[in-house]
Formats: structure tokens, C-alpha cells, sequence
């Protein structure tokens, strides 16, 4: 901000030289003016006079602000009155007055013009002036042309506000916002003061005009935006010798921030404060190097201090509890000493006399020269968290208490629950072995007797002896395993299983049954279905036995409709996931059906679709219901439809895991293979693609010369549709060579005879056909193979056992079984049945005496019962181990012979070190089956 | 091991010269081991016997060699080196693989 250099060019000097000129109330020049005067105000008009005679000299002279002020405040308070000071340029400092007055009943003023005494007072006030407007300062000055006391308190602030003889600075009208050439007046920055801050604003102008209370607020002002913002006006009134108020000036200061800053301090102050309060926090400090401790209302409180809020440490801790008031200096001692922090909780007495807990925390502090001088802290009434913790330790005590009673409670009757489940099952599993044990002796007896000589009726009375027998061992099996089930411990084992081979061999274990009541049985199998998938093999088998079973207990041929049962295995694609294959069975038959509510209810335990059917078809109602928890437990699920006398189709799919198994390759392995005959196309496709499966070389010749035949290794014949004497005559002329192996796919009903005829073929049975006895095809001698095949078992099932021993197995020969059984019954029993099969055995009646006898011998298998007196099965076992370890022997293999059939017993037989299982009662194709598995394996000794 | 060439011609008319008739009996006589050799392997593995599997996969790889039979060849040193480290699960995939191979010189050989 630059200020020209005020200078006075004229220096009038004569005291008297006041001069008075009328004008116009336009500010026209009435009265004469001399033109041989030095008189610098003469001059000055002269010198305007020479322009212009009418122009608006008074205005030309002093300026149009001060004109303004002048002549409004001459005319609106009717009376004399004088401006401040006037600056006219070249010609100095003047103090100028007027009075209002008429000429010629004209308007008009007569105006005095003295030379200003204060022309050093201006420079000064100018220096000021710079110096404020340097620091940002505003600075205004107010001149009044009367006392403003004389008026009443509200006129003289109205006059306040109007009145014109005022002087804002630059700086003041900048910071304000406003136009620095703009003329303003307080009323000017009255209507822009916030409404809130107007009274504040009259109060101190007045109160200082009136009573000399000094000028100095904050106010909000509004800027030409209008935004508020803070503004500190300060000031102070100026009067002459006789009291006679002049003046009234002062600063203008922004102050936003400042008030912002303040504002928040003083905020988040009151937000202490009330936090504080609202929380019954006490605030204290000491000073360490006076003595002196302060507190607040709160620490009063809580302390019970009665009156002064500054004392020494004993005025605040004087109704601690003694001993606690140890403490509490024990701690501030060690936070002083340790510049560290104070925490100790104190019993403070209140006025009761009732102690109450009080916590106290503090903050030892130094001072700049790092000296320790003060501790500033908190205390509050712990007092409610005290009863609250006491009374929830109380609470959790109790409630302990009660848990632990309820815990005993419920073990009791847990405990009482599983003795009873175990008296059950232990119940179960003793019947079961006494049951079985006794029916063992039933059964093999039976299965002896069959195999005597007997007449038709005899022969018929005994299968229906043997067949009630086996019922009532399934019953049993039953009931233990919907027990095993419904306890929740029936355990799944997953292993490798051949879908194939189970779905033959139950099968096989139909045909027979199936033939008896004229139902035809047909079977379908994937050639997509997988090798190997992982399952639980026995709950497979049982699913599909009871389904099959079903069917065909249902199913019956009459003059109207053949029977038949179907049987498909295949694979959905679509519900297929990688090695996860969904492996659909479907069982149906055309049997008597049921209707929607019989199909309802089809799985409820004990549920058969009436009673009559009871009667009738026999059975317990546990079978499906045993099915449909397996099949849950193996993730898969059953659907049924049926409608009655139309028969019933159950599907029952299961999400199985392809797996690989390491299983020898085929026996036709590389072989070439020619079929020939007739068969439904499909069938003969499916043939051939099985074959292919099994990695043999196949081709369908339909012209059968020795030129054709003559490169293949095996011949499949086809003969579903011919007789037996036309097979008969086929087999003969066939143009084959003795090196050439033919397997031969006929009726189940003539491969006895044909067999007979042609002892060198292979005959497998078209009604049905099954997957895995394409498997079992081979290139050896055919009789030999046969004998192992499981197509003997059937055999040996339905007709009777074959009696031929094993060549190697010379009943002259020392024993090469041992047997270790205590029931005698069982004893004389499984020896005739090993005879029958071709063996002896030495027989032990306890474990002791068996581990004997197996010290003393060589033997090849040992039998063992596992529940016997002295020495049971699972320790001989053991020892046996042992014996062997110890005389660094091969192990011979142990079999397990017991009635019990619960789960684990299978498990107890293997860690025992034993090496298979016999469950009771054992028909003699078992046991065959048994001997031929492991008596070879010990062909050294 | 599909990048191995089923059959190369080179290799036999490199031992005995491009003496067509001679190279036809060389291979029907291939052809005719194959087929025993194929059966005796199997038979070897399902019994267990790897030492056998050994030699009969080293006397085809020979015969494999000297005709071109590349891929078969190559099958034939996989068999005996599983036979060798008594991978049965490998030794399996690979005489199943091999009757391919095998059925691939025969379409070969017919071209």
C-alpha cells in the first residue's frame, strides 16, 4: 500500500484568518470570494471559479464524502456541526463547520473553514495507520457532531449507525470485503453482523459511549459472499477537556481461525469435561516439587473430600483405608522413582461409613529439564463392578454347580442308555452265536444228509429242513444288522470290488430258484460299467440279493403270463462325475405290485404290503428297510414303481468310485477268438465288445469251413435257439483241431448232459449270460478250470458237493488241517465235512491244546473256533504268530469259525493275526471254497 | 510315446538290403512270435513271475528292434524295466498297450 507524501504548499499562519463562505444546500458558491487574498481557500475556489460559476464548488472543495456528510448532518439534525478534519489537496488540513440557514427562503449553509490544528496529529495518525494496516489491522474512527450521550441509549446507536462522519481503513474495509472506494457506515456492517451477534454489537457500542466500558467483542460479519466470519472490533471513545464525547475510535480484526480454533479446544474441552462427568471419572494432579494436589467435583465425590479442591495428598486420601493407603504409596513412590504409571485400587470410606472401591491411575511426568514434577491421574467408583464381578462369580459358581449336577445327571443316564444298547447288543450278539452254533449243526447235518442217498420225498423233506434253516440264519442276520444299523454302528468298509463279479454271483445264486418257480431272469449289463469301483462288497452283495429275492419271490408263472425277472446294471453318463460313476441298478418283475400306499410305506421296518402277503410269500418286512439305510450310507438312493398284478421295477442308484485294482490280466489275453453261431444281434455286439475288453482278438465268421476256423485259438459257439441233440450234432461237426478251445453259450438246462458228451468244452449259460463269466474264460485244460470256477459253486450250492478230492491230498497222509473247536457236535461236523472234501484234520478242543498240536505238526491251515475255554481262538492266533516269528517259520494261514457275527469280529479275527473268516453255520461248499483258497498257499510243507 | 514312428522300413532294408520277399518272411515271422510271445507274457505277469516277463519282453524287443518295429520296441523296454522295479500296476498298462502296439505294426505291415 503506497501513500503519497502529504505536503502543505500553502502555510497559513495568521490565527484569524477563519474564513465563513455561504453555499447552496447544492453546494454552490453564494458568497463573494476576493481575488487579491492569499487566503488558500480563496485561491482555491478562484481557481474553480474560473471553470465553472454553477458547478458544485463546495463538493469540488472538500469532496464529495465529506460534502455529504457535512451537509446531511447539518440538515438532518438542524443545527451546527463540524466534520473531522478535512484534507484538501495543496492547500493542507481543515477544520470545517456549517450551520444550516435560509436565503431568500432558500436552502443554505454557511460553511467555516480553519486551519486544522492537528496537521501533525494526521501524520501521526497516519504513521499508525501504516503500521496497522502493515500487521492487518483495520482501524475506523467515528467523529460526532453532538454528544450522542444526550440522546437516549437506542437513538444514539441508531445515530451511530448513520452517521457519516466515519473513517474505515483500507485494511478495515478489505477484510470486511468491502469496496475500498465504497463510503460505508456502520449501518453498512450492521445489516451484515449475524443476527445472533446484533445485540452484542448495540450492548458494547452503547455501553462504552455511555458508561466507558471498554469497546472490545467478537462478532460474526457476513463478507459480500456472505460468509460469516469472526471479527474482533475494539475501541474506545475520545473526549475533550469538559467530558464532551468527540470521538470514538478503534481496531477491526479478523479472526476467524483464532475463534475456530478456539472453539474446537473449548469443544473437545466440554466433551472432556462431560465425558468425565457422565462417566464419574475424577481428575487430579499433584505437583511433586510443591506438595500441592488438585481435584475436581468428581474426585470430591468419589474421595468424599468435603470442600477445597487444592491441598496437600492427605486431604484427598484421608478416608482411604489404611491399608490401602500403603499401598497407594508404595505405587506412587515406585511411579515417581520409575517415571512409570500408577494403578492401584483403594477401599475409600463414604459417608456411611460403608467402604467402596475406588480405582486411582496416574501419570508420573518431568518438567523440560527433565526433572520430575508432576502427576497428573483419574480415579472412579469401581465400586458397582466390584458387587457385579462378586455377584457373577457367585453366579458362575451356581451355575457350575448346576452344570456339574445336570453333567452327572446326564452321564448317569447316558451311561444307563448305553448299558442298556450294550445289554441289547451284547444280547444280540450272544444269541447270535448261540443260535448260529446250534443251526450249524443243523445245517451241516442237513447238507451231510443230502448228500446220502435218499428218495425223492426224502430229498425234498430235507431241502425244505436245509432251506427253513438257512431262512432263520437270514432272519438272524437281519435283525443284527437293522440293530447295527438303528445303533448307528453299522460300519461301511470300502474296497476294491468287481461290480461284475458280484452282480454273477448273485445272479447264480437266482438261477436255480428262478428255474424252480418257471420265472425266466434275464440280465443286462453295461459294457461301460467299470472294472473296479471302491464299495463296501457284502452290503452290495445284500442290497442286490434282497432286491433280486424279492422280485422273484413275487414273480410266478401261470397259464396267463410267464414270469420274469430283469435285471439291469449300467452306467448314467449323466450323473456321472470323472471316477465318480453313477452305477444304476434296476430290478423288476412282472409279478403282483403294490399300490401307492403299500409303496409308502416299503421301507418301514416290519412292513410288508399285507398281512396275507406275510402269509403267503413269507419274510419279516426287514429286508427293504435294511436296503434303504445301506443305500442311504452308500449315497446312493432307491426309486420304485409298481402298480398292482403289473409288477414292480426298483432302481437304485449308486454314486460309486471307479478305481484301479491290481488284478491279473484276462486269460484270453492276445487270444484269437472267433464266434460263431447265432444270438440276438445287440447280445452278439456286446459279446464281442466284452471279449475286446478283455483284450482278446475278435472276429463274428459266418462261414464255417477249416480254412476259416483255422487261424483262431478259441471258437465261441452261439446255440440259444437249437435243441440239445442239434448242439450236440454242432459240436461234433465242427471243424475244429484238438489245440482249438471251444466255449460253448447254450441253455442252462442242457449243459449237464452236453458237458458229459464234451468234456473238453467250455459251456457258459445264456439265461443270463453275465459279464464275468466271459472273464473267466480260458485257455487251460477246460474240466480242471471249470472245477475253480465260481460256476461250479452253484453247482455245488443247488446240487451237491463235489466229492472228488484234491489229487495232492492222500487221506493216508498225516493231517495237514488243523481244527480247534470245544463243541463236539461242531468237531464231528466239520470233520465229516472236510472228508466229504477230501481232507482230514487233526482236531484240538481248546487253544492250549491246539498250540500244541501246531508246535508238535505241520499243517497247512489251521481252524480255529474263537470262543472256546482255557485258550480262546484270537490269543492261539497270537501265539501261533509268535511260535512262527520265534522258529522263523512261514505263516500258516488261520481261519477264523465263529457265531458271531457283529461288526468288529472281523476286524478282532485280523489284528489277532488270523487270516479270513468262516461265519456259522458253514455249508461245505464254503468250506471247500475256504480249503482251496489257502491250502496251496503252503504247498512247501 | 505316440511320437515314436509304429513302424520304419529303413531299419530292416539297412540289415539285409531291399530284398522285398525276404523282408515280407521277416515279417510274417514277426508277426507269428508276437502272438506267444504276447499270451506268454500275460501268462507270466498273472503268475507273478517278472523275471519271465523280463525275458520274453527282451526276446520280442530284439526281434522288435531288427524289423523296424519302433514303438513296440520301445513298449518292450518299458515292460522289462517295470518287470525290473516290480511295478505291477505300470507293468499291467504296459502289456495291455502292447497288444496295441502290436495290432498297429500288424495294420502296418498289411499297407
Amino acid at each position: 500500500m503506497s501513500y503519497e507524501k502529504q505536503t502543505i504548499p500553502v502555510r497559513y499562519d495568521q490565527k484569524d484568518e477563519t474564513i465563513c463562505l455561504l453555499f447552496s444546500y447544492h453546494g454552490n458558491l453564494l458568497s463573494d470570494v476576493p481575488t487579491d487574498t492569499s487566503h488558500p481557500i480563496y485561491q482555491a475556489l478562484n481557481l474553480q471559479l474560473e471553470n465553472s460559476v454553477d458547478a458544485n464548488l463546495l463538493s469540488d472543495l472538500i469532496g464529495y464524502e465529506n460534502f455529504e456528510k457535512l451537509r446531511q448532518a447539518s440538515w438532518n439534525f438542524g443545527k451546527p456541526c463540524s466534520i473531522p478534519p478535512c484534507f484538501i489537496e495543496h492547500y493542507g488540513n481543515w477544520d470545517i463547520s456549517c450551520y444550516p440557514t435560509k436565503l431568500n427562503d432558500t436552502a443554505s449553509i454557511l460553511v467555516n473553514f480553519t486551519p486544522s490544528s492537528i496537521t501533525t496529529g494526521t501524520q501521526l495518525k497516519n504513521s499508525f495507520q501504516i503500521a496497522a494496516d502493515a500487521t492487518g489491522i483495520g482501524v475506523w474512527d467515528i467523529r460526532f457532531i453532538d454528544d450522542p450521550r444526550s440522546l437516549t441509549e437506542s437513538e444514539c446507536f441508531t445515530n451511530l449507525l448513520d452517521n457519516h462522519f466515519i473513517f474505515f481503513s483500507q485494511v478495515a474495509k478489505q477484510i470486511l470485503g468491502i469496496e475500498i472506494n465504497k463510503p460505508i457506515t456502520w449501518r453498512t456492517i450492521w445489516d451484515r453482523i449475524h443476527p445472533d451477534d446484533q445485540v452484542t454489537f448495540e450492548q458494547f457500542f452503547t455501553a462504552n459511549i455511555f458508561y466507558d466500558i471498554r469497546l472490545n467483542f467478537d462478532c460474526r460479519i457476513a463478507d459480500m459472499q456472505n460468509q460469516y466470519k469472526w471479527y474482533t472490533i475494539r475501541g474506545q471513545t475520545l473526549t475533550d477537556q469538559s467530558g464532551l464525547l468527540l470521538r470514538m475510535s478503534g481496531s477491526l480484526i479478523e479472526c476467524t481461525e483464532q475463534k475456530e480454533m478456539i472453539h474446537s479446544v473449548v469443544e473437545a474441552e466440554n466433551t472432556k469435561k462431560l465425558a468425565l462427568e457422565a462417566s464419574g471419572i475424577g481428575v487430579w494432579t499433584g505437583n511433586l516439587d510443591s506438595g500441592y494436589w488438585q481435584w475436581d467435583n468428581n474426585v470430591k465425590r468419589i474421595m468424599n473430600i468435603e470442600s477445597a479442591s487444592v491441598g496437600k495428598l492427605q486431604d484427598w486420601t484421608q478416608y482411604i483405608h489404611p491399608d490401602d493407603f500403603i499401598e497407594l504409596k508404595k505405587g506412587l513412590n515406585q511411579a515417581i522413582a520409575e517415571l512409570g504409571q500408577l494403578s492401584v485400587e483403594v477401599r475409600v470410606k463414604d459417608k456411611t461409613r460403608q467402604y467402596k472401591y475406588v480405582h486411582i491411575k496416574g501419570n508420573v511426568t518431568t518438567d523440560v529439564i527433565s526433572k520430575v514434577n508432576r502427576i497428573d491421574g483419574i480415579c472412579h467408583d469401581t465400586t458397582a463392578h466390584r458387587i457385579a464381578e462378586k455377584r457373577m462369580s457367585e453366579l458362575n459358581e451356581a451355575l457350575e454347580k448346576t452344570v456339574k449336577k445336570r453333567t452327572m445327571e446326564l452321564i448317569q443316564a447316558r451311561d444307563l442308555a448305553e448299558s442298556g444298547s450294550m445289554a441289547k447288543s451284547n444280547f444280540l450278539a450272544m444269541m447270535s452265536h448261540e443260535i448260529r452254533t446250534p443251526m450249524n449243526g443243523v445245517i451241516g447235518a442237513l447238507d451231510l444228509v443230502e448228500n446220502t442217498p435218499l428218495n425223492a420225498e426224502q430229498n425234498d423233506l430235507i431241502e425244505t429242513a436245509k432251506t427253513s434253516a438257512l431262512n432263520l440264519v437270514d432272519i438272524l442276520n437281519d435283525i443284527l444288522d437293522l440293530n447295527k444299523i438303528e445303533a448307528g454302528k453299522m460300519e461301511l468298509e470300502f474296497i476294491p470290488v468287481s461290480i461284475s463279479a458280484t452282480v454273477d454271483n448273485v445272479i447264480n445264486m437266482f438261477t436255480a430258484i428262478s428255474e424252480s418257480k418257471n420265472v425266466e431272469l434275464r440280465l443286462e449289463e453295461d459294457n461301460a460299467l467299470p472294472d473296479w469301483v471302491n464299495t463296501d462288497p457284502v452290503r452290495l452283495r445284500q442290497i442286490l440279493i434282497n432286491f433280486i429275492s424279492n422280485a422273484v419271490k413275487f414273480s410266478s408263472t401261470n397259464n396267463e403270463k410267464k414270469g420274469i425277472v430283469s435285471v439291469t446294471a449300467k452306467v448314467d453318463q449323466q450323473h456321472s462325475l470323472g471316477q465318480q460313476k453313477s452305477i444304476v441298478f434296476t430290478v423288476s418283475d412282472n409279478g403282483i405290485g403294490m399300490d401307492k400306499k403299500t409303496v409308502e410305506r416299503l421301507f418301514t421296518p416290519f412292513t410288508q404290503a399285507e398281512a396275507s402277503t406275510t402269509r403267503k410269500y413269507g419274510g419279516t418286512g426287514l429286508g427293504l428297510a435294511i436296503c434303504a439305510r445301506l443305500c442311504e450310507m452308500l449315497g446312493g438312493q432307491i426309486e420304485v414303481q409298481s402298480e398292482v398284478g403289473e409288477g414292480s421295477t426298483f432302481t437304485i442308484r449308486l454314486p460309486l468310485w471307479e478305481t484301479s485294482h491290481d488284478s491279473d490280466l484276462s486269460a484270453i489275453f492276445g487270444v484269437n477268438v472267433a464266434i460263431i453261431g447265432a444270438l440276438e444281434e445287440n447280445k452278439v455286439q456286446w459279446l464281442k465288445t466284452r471279449l475286446e475288453q478283455l483284450n482278446a482278438d475278435v472276429s463274428i465268421v459266418s462261414n464255417i469251413t477249416n480254412d476259416t476256423l483255422s487261424d483262431y485259438e478259441m471258437i465261441i459257439l452261439l446255440a440259444t435257439g437249437q435243441n440239445e441233440s442239434e448242439i450236440d450234432k454242432e459240436l461234433s461237426d465242427l471243424p475244429v483241431t484238438e489245440a482249438q478251445k471251444i466255449v460253448l453259450v447254450c441253455p442252462r438246462q442242457f449243459k449237464q448232459s452236453l458237458w458229459a458228451k464234451h468234456p473238453s468244452i467250455q459251456i457258459l449259460a445264456n439265461n443270463p449270460l453275465t459279464r464275468y463269466s466271459l472273464e473267466k474264460i480260458n485257455m487251460k485244460d477246460t474240466q480242471v478250470i471249470t472245477e475253480n470256477t465260481p460256476h461250479h459253486t452253484e453247482k455245488i450250492v443247488n446240487k451237491a458237493v463235489d466229492k472228488t478230492p484234491i489229487a495232492e491230498n492222500l487221506t493216508n497222509s498225516p493231517s495237514t488241517i488243523l481244527l480247534v473247536e470245544d463243541n463236539p457236535l461242531n468237531q464231528k461236523l466239520l470233520l465229516k465235512q472236510l472228508s466229504v472234501i477230501g481232507y482230514s484234520a487233526d482236531v484240538a478242543s481248546d487253544g492250549e491244546i491246539g498250540l500244541q498240536l501246531f508246535s508238535e505238526n505241520q499243517y497247512k491251515i489251521v481252524f480255529t473256533d474263537c470262543h472256546m475255554p482255557k485258550m480262546d481262538g484270537y490269543t492261539l492266533s497270537k501265539n501261533i504268530r509268535a511260535f512262527e516269528k520265534e522258529h522263523n517259520t512261514a505263516p500258516v494261514p488261520i481261519i477264523a469259525i465263529t457265531g458271531a457275527a457283529m461288526t468288529g469280529d472281523k476286524e478282532k479275527c485280523i489284528e489277532s493275526g488270523m487270516s479270513d473268516f468262516l461265519s456259522k453255520p458253514i455249508e461245505t461248499h464254503k468250506l471247500k471254497e475256504m480249503v482251496e483258497k489257502w491250502h496251496e498257499r503252503n504247498s512247501d510243507l | 510315446m505316440s511320437e515314436i514312428p509304429i513302424y520304419d522300413p529303413e531299419v530292416l532294408v539297412s540289415l539285409i538290403g531291399d530284398d522285398q520277399p525276404l523282408i515280407e518272411e521277416y515279417k510274417k515271422e514277426f508277426v507269428k512270435q508276437c502272438v506267444p510271445t504276447l499270451r506268454g507274457i500275460a501268462a507270466a505277469f498273472n503268475k507273478n513271475e517278472n523275471t519271465e516277463v523280463k525275458d520274453q519282453a527282451h526276446y520280442l524287443k530284439t526281434s522288435a528292434k531288427a524289423i523296424g518295429a519302433m514303438r513296440c520296441a520301445a513298449r518292450l523296454q518299458k515292460i522289462e524295466d517295470c518287470a525290473l522295479s516290480d511295478d505291477r500296476v505300470s507293468l499291467k498298462q504296459h502289456i495291455t498297450l502292447l497288444q496295441n502296439d502290436i495290432r498297429d505294426v500288424k495294420k502296418e505291415f498289411i499297407k
